[in-house]
């Protein structure tokens, strides 16, 4: 519902000048000719119209075209339906969440004892993670403003300093020069301007050519609105940039007068154009669509808003994090645009906690972004992770060439459990990421190559039969830190005999990996205790498809993970594809209660958080499983004990 | 001709209804469009209905009462909890009325604030995420009586549907 718009802010750069037309009033003295009156009061009018038109300011006004029928087009659909992609994208949405009902409240119509689970310290304390980035303590949600400086990574984080919950947030600093050992700075930027008192916000790094770095963030006013600001480091010379200046000229941006002063947020790193100007995104939404904006600027100093729209997409609802890059076989700065390069425009969705992508063209002259396949539009086809994985971010990593991606994992425990282990969320491992040119219509990501720099001692398997409805023990020591590297082949008797499957496969809506069929369910066992009470299959299932085609589906099923009732039991997964000659691989990083999955080389990835009572420290084990009807499968797989990474507060030597 | 005083009054007092009556009516439609999107439509109208803020309020605020709501009576069934618990004949009612304590403790100072400032910031997916937490703490109480109906059976009702409409109303903004 519309609501009014309170007086104009200060800062809004949009209104135009208003000069109140004057009005003749009718003269008293009928005996003035009426032609003279006219001609006075239409040369007022044109006097007062070149004024206003000169006072102005000149740059077309987006609110009065998202208005007018040329943006209709994108707007329509309001509160309507988000068409139903062809190609069977997954989109797990737990049941109920839609209503407003939390996913873990499944729980509730499980019946039998509601209790919460008596968490000890003990297992409480292994939920830690050994080298994922967190916070010693408390709350962390969005990555920001990741990028490369002088020799370090720097990366920055929304925190809450006070609680396990959200609130009350501030930006977290961490430094490391490899993207795993990570240590603590002091917080970069605190609530302390009005116009960011009641929340600093998540932002984005712009790496200057001559070295200078402007950091675009949002921060939450006074009033409440949000509102976009600027900040630099104090000191450009100290490589752990530990002090931030915030710019005097804040806020720069506010609301566009369409947008309600609760919908804009989260800018992104800036571009340079051929026209010799920065420009950035920004995501809101009109109705029940997305969103984004785009911002120019040639010094940081003044901004001004493009016309139109880079993008919008019905029924997609408020977009968070908006994320705006080109994409080769190989990693792109930002910058970089011309013929042929494709651009990936990304959002994360308010409504559904997922973070979509898709591939299209930039037109920079147009300011437009249209995706290759629109029935795969942003926000309704392809998501980076069918796991926990939000709020993500990439930037260009000039030491390496690479564009690296950051992900938010928040936790899939009772909140209860992470104020009494006094701390909540990680992000996922770093991962590269660049188009598959093989398919051409996905990226591919895969954990940064110094994460390989965390293997300690392997064992490996070679060609071990795994017979249909059987589970294979891997004799490795303990199994919460692993990096499992692993192929699968199915048995081509099986594979030709198997039945045409009459509906797709959907991990989300499917029995996990209890399901049997012909051709599936097989992986995995991770996090599983001896006699698998507790189990975390990661799993491929294969089905026929009409002209005998096979249809892949990579999943993650927490359902058994834990026996605790207090924590999330769903099956994440999705479809992926698998080329011709290519064997079914997977990756898999265990560390603690953490599961990050990559299937194929990365053209799907999982992530998921388990929370298991009894595999836990010395009791947790790693099995094949093939719960398959009539498939025998045969895998080969190395596993890797993982170091720490030793994640501890930054002091000089 | 002059026209008479009592003319210009009526017409001027017509005026005045024909644009304020519109409001009045809008804002009880606010309410019952917004209730009857969440789980509980009947006690959402009630409560939002009973207090004064809802005439003027908009969705978010409709959400921050349904919070304030939350927390109020969880204040109030606290004190409950204890004097019964003081009461309490059996060693397992103690030891439920107890939990339950820390239930409705654990809503106040946790999941109540985030749920106020989530709603009056604008990232509305945390009062969702908290609130439908709230619901799970006060089952979980009601649970620990082993399947009985507990001696605050009514308070954890009410407490139950005040955090789901809450949450509910959250999710519209999103």
């Amino acid at each position: 519902m519309a609501e009014p718009y309170p007086s104009r802010s200060p800062v809004d750069q949009e209104d135009p000048g208003y000069a109140p037309l004057a009005g003749g009033e009718e003269p008293r003295d009928h005996r003035r000719p009426i032609r003279a009156i006219l001609a006075v009061g239409l040369s007022v009018l044109l006097v007062v119209g070149i004024v206003i038109g000169f006072s102005t300011d000149t740059s077309p006004d987006v609110c009065a075209e998202v208005n007018s029928a040329r943006l209709e087009p994108f707007l329509l659909g309001g509160a309507g339906q988000r068409s139903v992609p062809v190609k069977t994208v997954v989109r797990p949405v737990p049941r109920g969440v839609n209503e407003g009902v939390s996913a873990k409240s499944n729980r509730v119509f499980a019946g039998a004892n509601l209790r919460g689970f008596p968490w000890n310290n003990s297992m409480l304390s292994w939920q830690r993670t050994a080298y994922h980035f967190q916070p010693e303590k408390n709350w962390m949600n969005d990555p920001n403003g990741p990028m490369y400086y002088k020799g370090w990574y720097h990366f920055f984080y929304q925190y809450n300093p006070d609680a396990a919950v959200w609130g009350n947030i501030v930006w977290g600093h961490a430094v490391s020069e490899d993207l795993i050992h990570w240590l603590y700075l002091p917080l970069a930027m605190v609530a302390d301007q009005w116009y960011d008192i009641n929340g600093v916000w998540s932002g984005s790094a712009t790496v200057l050519p001559d070295g200078q770095v402007m950091m675009l963030y949002t921060g939450s006013s006074n009033e409440s609105q949000q509102l976009q600001n600027l900040a630099y480091p104090a000191n450009l010379s100290d490589p752990l940039l530990i002090d931030w200046v915030k710019h005097p000229g804040n806020p720069i941006l506010a609301p566009p007068q369409c947008i309600d002063k609760l919908d804009f947020r989260d800018p992104t790193t800036a571009w340079y154009t051929s026209g010799g100007k920065w420009r950035f995104a920004v995501g809101a939404k009109i109705n029940k669509t997305g969103v984004s904006f785009v911002y120019e600027t040639e010094d940081f100093k003044s901004y001004k808003l493009l016309p139109g729209l880079l993008h919008a997409v019905p029924g997609t609802g408020m977009w968070e994090c908006v994320d705006f890059f080109p994409v080769s076989d190989d990693g792109l700065d930002t910058s970089v645009n011309g013929p042929g390069v494709k651009h990936v425009m990304k959002v994360s969705l308010d409504d559904d906690r997922h973070d979509y992508y898709a591939i299209g063209t930039y037109n920079e002259e147009a300011n437009t972004w249209v995706p290759d396949s629109p029935e795969i539009d942003v926000g309704i086809g392809i998501r980076y992770d069918y796991g926990i994985f939000y709020a993500s971010k990439t930037f260009y990593d000039q030491n390496k060439s690479r564009r690296i991606l950051w992900g938010w994992i928040t936790e899939s425990d009772s909140e209860y459990a992470d104020v009494q282990k006094g701390w909540a969320s990680l992000q996922a491992l770093p991962r590269t990421i660049v188009l598959d040119t093989k398919t051409g219509s996905n990226l591919l990501q895969w954990p940064v190559e110094e994460v390989d720099s965390l293997r300690l001692s392997s064992k490996e398997f070679d060609s071990v039969e795994v017979e249909a409805g059987t589970v294979v023990p891997l004799d490795v020591e303990t199994a919460t830190q692993v990096d499992i590297v692993a192929e699968f082949e199915l048995d081509k008797q099986a594979l030709e005999a198997a039945p045409e499957a009459d509906a797709d496969y959907v991990c989300s809506a499917s029995g996990g990996a209890s399901q049997r069929s012909a051709l599936g369910p097989f992986g995995l066992l991770v996090l599983a205790d001896d006699d698998l009470s507790e189990q975390t299959p990661v799993y491929f299932y294969v089905v026929k498809g009409p002209n005998g085609t096979l249809k892949t589906s990579i999943c993650t099923d927490q359902s058994r993970s834990s026996v605790a009732t207090d924590v999330h039991k769903q099956v994440y997964g999705s479809f992926v594809p698998v080329l011709e000659g290519e064997k079914l691989s997977l990756r898999i990083l265990v560390d603690h209660s953490i599961v990050e999955t990559f299937a194929q080389g990365g053209r799907s990835c999982i992530t998921a958080r388990v929370y298991p009572t009894k595999a836990i420290y010395g009791a947790a084990r790693v099995f094949l499983f093939n719960n398959a009807t009539e498939a025998n499968v045969k895998a080969s797989l190395k596993i890797w004990q993982m170091n720490s990474a030793f994640i501890r507060p930054y002091s000089p030597q | 001709m002059k026209t008479p005083a009592v003319f210009k009054l009526l017409s001027f007092s017509q005026i005045l209804l024909i644009t304020v009556l519109p409001f009045a009516s809008a804002s009880t439609d606010l309410v019952n469009y917004t209730c009857r999107k969440t789980p509980y439509t009947v006690f959402c109208a009630a409560a939002l209905g009973l207090d004064p803020r809802s005439s003027t309020a908009d969705t978010k605020t409709l959400g921050l009462i349904m919070v304030d709501k939350v927390e109020a009576h969880a204040k109030s069934t606290l004190t409950k909890i204890k004097y019964l618990r003081g009461k309490a004949a059996h060693p397992r009612t103690k030891q439920a009325l107890t939990s339950c304590e820390q239930s409705y403790g654990f809503i106040v100072s946790a999941m109540v604030p985030p749920s106020k400032e989530s709603l009056t910031k604008g990232d509305y997916k945390f009062a969702v995420e908290y609130m439908n937490a709230a619901v799970n703490d006060v089952q979980e109480c009601e649970a620990g009586f082993g399947g009985s109906k507990s001696p605050i059976s009514d308070s954890n009702d009410y407490e139950h549907k005040a955090a789901a409409v809450a949450s509910a109303i959250a999710g519209l903004l999103l």
